[in-house]
């Protein structure tokens, strides 16, 4: 997830429509995009999270607002990077997949690395490609890959030192 | 290399069965002759043909619409080209039940998504073929699909009572030359609800409104797929010389590709699709600038002025140095 997550937006051209949802805190990351549909007097809708929502409220109501837009709709979540972790897989199983969501988060975000020896994962904060880290379970030190796993949702590590 | 001299490995078949569908389109149906089992396919497989006439082995692709395990057979559709230059000419002409002929191992380069929460297919003419097997598939496993289908009339429309037997909540079929009947439009592409996954075949007119059309709405590339089986015919060509490596400069003219000429010099260079679809005739540029017809390369590979697909692309310098 962390590499679909980016900290500051692009606007992405030629749709038909976008589609924002934000709370208060995305709401910085995500004005320049906003200022640019102004401009261009593009068609949007903007969802905006009040502090009031509760996870399922908000999964529910993405959910079904989602559901009814069209092919050639763009969207930008603009929300915490946990709470962007945890909307993706109902992002996707409406049907945005990365060529038709961005994903703007601010916040830390807990990662996870695979050991190449025990199989076990690792959690970390603000994980970075390169870095080492120790397995917690054999304790092996291990050097974060880019090679990211959908399944295990987690950053294959490989021997750090030989 | 594959037996005599083909470029890939084939199977031997026999044509067991011939049967007109419409005045212009044959379905034709081939066993293998050894004891040997067909592969099975996913939907949207072709197979390339080779047939033998009297000077030359004419190769064509054409989607496969039905395996049967029971019979071990495989069934391919063809339409009378008029301008045809060898390919539906001899299979409509002077293929006969019995006649022997190679053919490829089935190979996919318009499969289905298989992320799509909904798949719809728009098919002209003849490029109903793919889709055959496809919704098939889709059938099989219960998923969501819808086909529109444009044909000149009832009579010339390939599969209209098959369709409307197996198919007919699916399928939506528009008429050109029928009173009464709406016409196909991209504007159809704004129906679709996220989610959904386009794939167009028909004449490459056709295949090009439509896809230009589903950018201009703003589809992203990975849901829009096409099938293309014979190259986009452009009316601006231009003749160029390539130099090879080893020295040798040879004259690509306007009716020819640059994978002819290079397979003319007796250079064995690998092609699979012929329509700048699979990437397997890339070949490294090393001078010269391209002019990219193909549907693979992406901006950053075209803007690097580095790889050209031979079968489709040409130089838009004149002259273009290759590495090989």
């Amino acid at each position: 997830m962390n590499n679909l997550i980016v900290e500051e937006a692009s606007f992405i051209d030629g749709k038909r429509k976008y589609l924002i949802c934000s709370n208060h805190k995305g709401r910085q990351l995500i004005q320049p995009i906003l200022e640019k549909l102004l401009e261009k007097n593009y068609s949007f809708d903007f969802v905006f999270i009040g502090f009031d929502s509760s996870p399922e409220q908000l999964q529910n109501n993405l959910k079904t607002w989602l559901q009814n837009q069209k092919m050639g709709s763009y969207l930008y979540l603009a929300l915490s990077k946990e709470e962007l972790k945890n909307l993706r897989p109902i992002i996707e199983d409406v049907g945005f997949f990365e060529d038709e969501v961005q994903y703007v988060g601010y916040g830390e975000m807990n990662s996870k690395v695979f050991c190449c020896r025990c199989h076990s994962l690792t959690e970390l904060k603000n994980l970075e490609i390169g870095k080492e880290v120790q397995c917690q379970n054999c304790h092996l030190l291990l050097s974060v890959s880019d090679h990211y796993s959908v399944h295990y949702d987690a950053y294959l590590g490989n021997i750090a030192k030989l | 290399m594959g037996v005599n001299g083909l470029i890939e490995n084939t199977i031997l078949v026999r044509v067991n069965e011939i049967k007109q569908i419409t005045q212009q389109v044959k379905e034709f149906s081939f066993i293998p002759i050894d004891e040997f089992n067909l592969p099975t396919f996913s939907g949207g497989s072709h197979i390339n043909t080779y047939v033998a006439a009297e000077n030359e082995i004419i190769c064509r692709p054409y989607s496969l619409v039905h395996h049967s395990l029971i019979d071990n057979t495989y069934k391919i559709v063809i339409h009378f080209s008029s301008e045809s230059k060898g390919g539906s000419k001899y299979w409509h002409e002077r293929m006969k039940v019995g006649d022997r002929l190679r053919i490829s191992y089935p190979k996919n380069h318009f499969p289905l998504s298989g992320r799509a929460k909904h798949h719809v297919f728009y098919a002209a003419g003849i490029g109903i073929t793919p889709f055959l097997s496809m919704m098939k598939e889709l059938k099989s496993k219960n998923k969501s699909f819808e086909l529109h289908y444009t044909s000149a009339t009832k009579s010339s429309c390939a599969f209209y009572d098959f369709l409307n037997e197996f198919y007919r909540e699916e399928t939506t079929f528009y008429f050109t030359k029928e009173l009464n009947s709406s016409r196909i439009k991209v504007e159809t592409l704004l129906d679709h609800s996220i989610g959904t996954h386009v794939y167009f075949c028909g004449p490459n007119r056709f295949i090009t409104q439509f896809n230009e059309s589903a950018y201009a709405f703003g589809y992203p590339k990975s849901s829009v797929h096409i099938e293309v089986f014979t190259p986009q015919l452009l009316a601006y060509s231009r003749p160029f010389e390539v130099k090879l490596a080893n020295g040798t400069t040879k004259q690509v003219p306007v009716d020819k590709t640059l994978l002819d000429v290079l397979l003319d010099e007796g250079l064995k260079v690998p092609y699979s699709c012929r329509v700048g679809r699979c990437g397997t005739c890339e070949v490294n540029v090393i001078d010269g600038q391209i002019e990219h017809h193909d549907f693979l390369l992406d901006e950053d590979q075209r803007k690097s002025n580095k790889m050209i697909l031979t079968c489709v692309s040409r130089a838009k310098s004149n002259q273009i140095i290759l590495e090989i």
